[in-house]
């Protein structure tokens, strides 16, 4: 236990606590109000929901860790969210019209409405979940290092804790309770990677430009593509960054934050300002070179092991503080989005769709203890039943953190990534082309989706069919894609033509 | 707002943000970017290049976000939006 970081851990787990708290006793407490925030966001707690939505406990961990494996590799988190969020810049503000005139508070919601198709939901709904959950796991994870190094407890008892704190806050204050939460959290997160990103490069080797003229000296491979032992070729690394560029604003969890900022125009705002958010990468690659001349190791320890590098140093003990507080507010901010929005996507695109079907009414209505009143008429049950899934899910990636190990979870991954991608032609050509419609929307995510499942079993089970399949080994989302936009496009000419009434209510 | 103007703003600041992309990746990245010298600030080359990219991303929103470039036909409609929002919660 140091004694220190422990208090500053724990004392901020409580104000977490308390401020989430307060969050959830300033709304009305229906749906609207439990996801969407009554659409009342303003500019500071937008900007922070944004930006420290995205950098997650995998961001802070990975980053300096990708520079020791890869080298400038690990530029690749600042290249494509040069332009990720670009997108959101030109559609947000329409999103965020529509999903006020229409009382939509996810993505799925605004897609099965313009497709007239509630199917589209359910199958947006069910992938958005099966992403959640390794992308989650790996956020778990991130705070049970941290408390492991803090406390000494084992990893998953440390998560335990910090999610369970995660948790209160998000049953009681819904997306407020993020919202505010993530305001302390991307605070912390901006202060502590700055001041150590250059506290310790200026201690060690004097200056960050220093330091880089050590790299250029004993190291340059790991200042330029493809890096030590040609590790990255070009061509992967620009695939790579084109596949995140496409998929960065399509997280249905990001999409999302569109539905609750005050204003249209606010949504752009956060847009415009995202970018300076991203600059705090930038400490965390310092690091990186650091630990690489340092000869630090190569797996996530990396980040805790660099303040070791000072440890006979006074303010050790508080630059490890500052640490472990901030890699637990990243792992947080972006934990209890994806809590939040998952409860919200269960709850909204796959129960109240499926709903109208008879036997899952029934199913539903003996869960409830005999409610025959649908969940669609009962705003409070909604948001009760939200909070179930909220707390399932958080149950779920708590056990697969026990029982998974760390390489299954990676190769869940590689899935997670993949779906967000298949929403990009039923959100585009949802919002810009008159002519999709429903039959069209299904077809190209039935046939995305099933690519990508079909093309990750065929690769886990036999990887030498993989082989012959895909023998450039190009990214299985981007393949998804492709077979998606085909399908969508085919199959939206041949069906019937959406209803000027439709479009207009689109804004088409 | 004439709506030819924010049309044209539109075509071009798509075709501005699809350069700033490709020029992160093949084949401009590794012509132009993908090298150590000159360094400014101390920092490699390759790094610059793409903070400069990320610097003039936002220099190009925040213009287009000023002059109300995008979306802008709606603009008062959002305006009114957000009037009607504000009643709601006072109500």
């Amino acid at each position: 236990m140091k004694p220190l970081a422990a208090g500053i851990v724990f004392g901020y787990l409580a104000v977490a606590l308390v401020v989430g708290v307060l969050a959830g006793r300033k709304g009305k407490g229906g749906t609207d109000d439990f996801v969407a925030g009554e659409r009342a966001f303003g500019p500071v707690v937008m900007y922070f929901v944004v930006g420290a939505t995205i950098f997650s406990a995998y961001a802070l961990l990975g980053t300096p860790q990708r520079v020791i494996a890869k080298g400038s590799d690990a530029f690749y988190v600042l290249a494509f969210g040069a332009v990720g969020l670009v997108p959101l810049f030109f559609y947000g503000a329409r999103v965020r019209r529509i999903g006020a005139r229409e009382g939509f508070v996810t993505q799925a919601e605004l897609f099965a409405a313009r497709f007239e198709s509630p199917s589209v939901s359910v199958l947006m709904g069910s992938a958005t979940l099966l992403a959640f959950v390794p992308y989650l796991v790996i956020q778990l994870k991130g705070a049970g290092v941290v408390m492991h190094a803090v406390t000494g407890w084992p990893e998953q008892l440390g998560a335990g804790l910090v999610y369970a704190v995660v948790l209160v806050y998000v049953l009681a204050g819904g997306v407020r309770g993020v919202g505010w939460t993530n305001v302390i959290q991307g605070v912390v997160m901006l202060i502590a990677v700055w001041v150590i990103g250059l506290w310790l490069p200026t201690k060690l080797y004097g200056s960050v430009g220093a330091m880089f003229d050590r790299v250029v000296a004993e190291h340059p491979e790991y200042l330029t593509l493809p890096g030590p032992e040609g590790k990255t070729p070009i061509a992967r690394y620009s695939s790579e960054i084109i596949m995140s560029i496409l998929g960065f604003a399509m997280w249905p969890h990001m999409f999302m934050k569109c539905f609750t900022a005050r204003s249209a125009r606010l949504v752009q705002l956060s847009v415009v300002f995202y970018p300076t958010f991203l600059f705090f990468i930038l400490p965390l690659l310092f690091l990186g070179y650091v630990a690489l001349l340092a000869g630090g190791p190569t797996d996530d320890s990396v980040l805790l092991w660099l303040v070791d590098l000072v440890s006979g140093e006074a303010a050790h003990p508080v630059l490890f503080a500052f640490l472990a507080f901030a890699i637990l507010a990243a792992s947080m901010s972006t934990g209890d989005a994806l809590l939040h929005a998952g409860g919200s996507i269960m709850v909204r695109d796959v129960l109240l769709p499926l709903e109208s079907r008879p036997r899952v009414r029934g199913l539903l209505a003996r869960l409830r203890g005999g409610q025959h009143q649908s969940l669609r008429d009962l705003d409070h049950a909604q948001t009760r039943a939200m909070r179930v899934v909220v707390v399932v899910l958080a149950l779920v990636s708590w056990l697969m953190l026990g029982s998974a190990g760390g390489t299954s979870v990676v190769d869940l991954l590689l899935l997670a990534y993949a779906v967000p991608l298949q929403f990009l032609p039923v959100v585009m050509l949802g919002l810009y082309w008159r002519r999709a419609n429903g039959v069209g929307a299904r077809a190209g995510l039935i046939a995305g989706l099933g690519t990508i499942f079909t093309l990750f079993v065929i690769q886990k089970v036999a990887p030498g069919v993989a082989a012959m399949i895909n023998p450039l080994e190009l990214e299985i989302g981007l393949i998804g894609l492709v077979v998606n936009v085909v399908a969508m496009v085919g199959f939206s000419l041949t069906g019937p033509r959406p209803s000027a009434a439709l479009l207009e209510r689109f804004e088409l | 707002m004439t709506t030819s103007r924010s049309k044209w703003a539109l075509r071009l600041s798509v075709l501005y943000f699809a350069l700033s992309a490709a020029a992160l990746v093949w084949p401009i990245y590794p012509c132009l970017g993908n090298r150590i010298e000159p360094r400014v600030f101390g920092l490699p080359f390759s790094l610059i290049w793409v903070l400069g990219v990320i610097l003039s991303n936002f220099g190009v929103l925040a213009l287009l976000y000023g002059l109300r470039l995008i979306d802008a036909d709606e603009a008062d409609q959002a305006v009114e939006l957000e009037q009607v929002d504000q009643e709601g919660v006072a109500s």
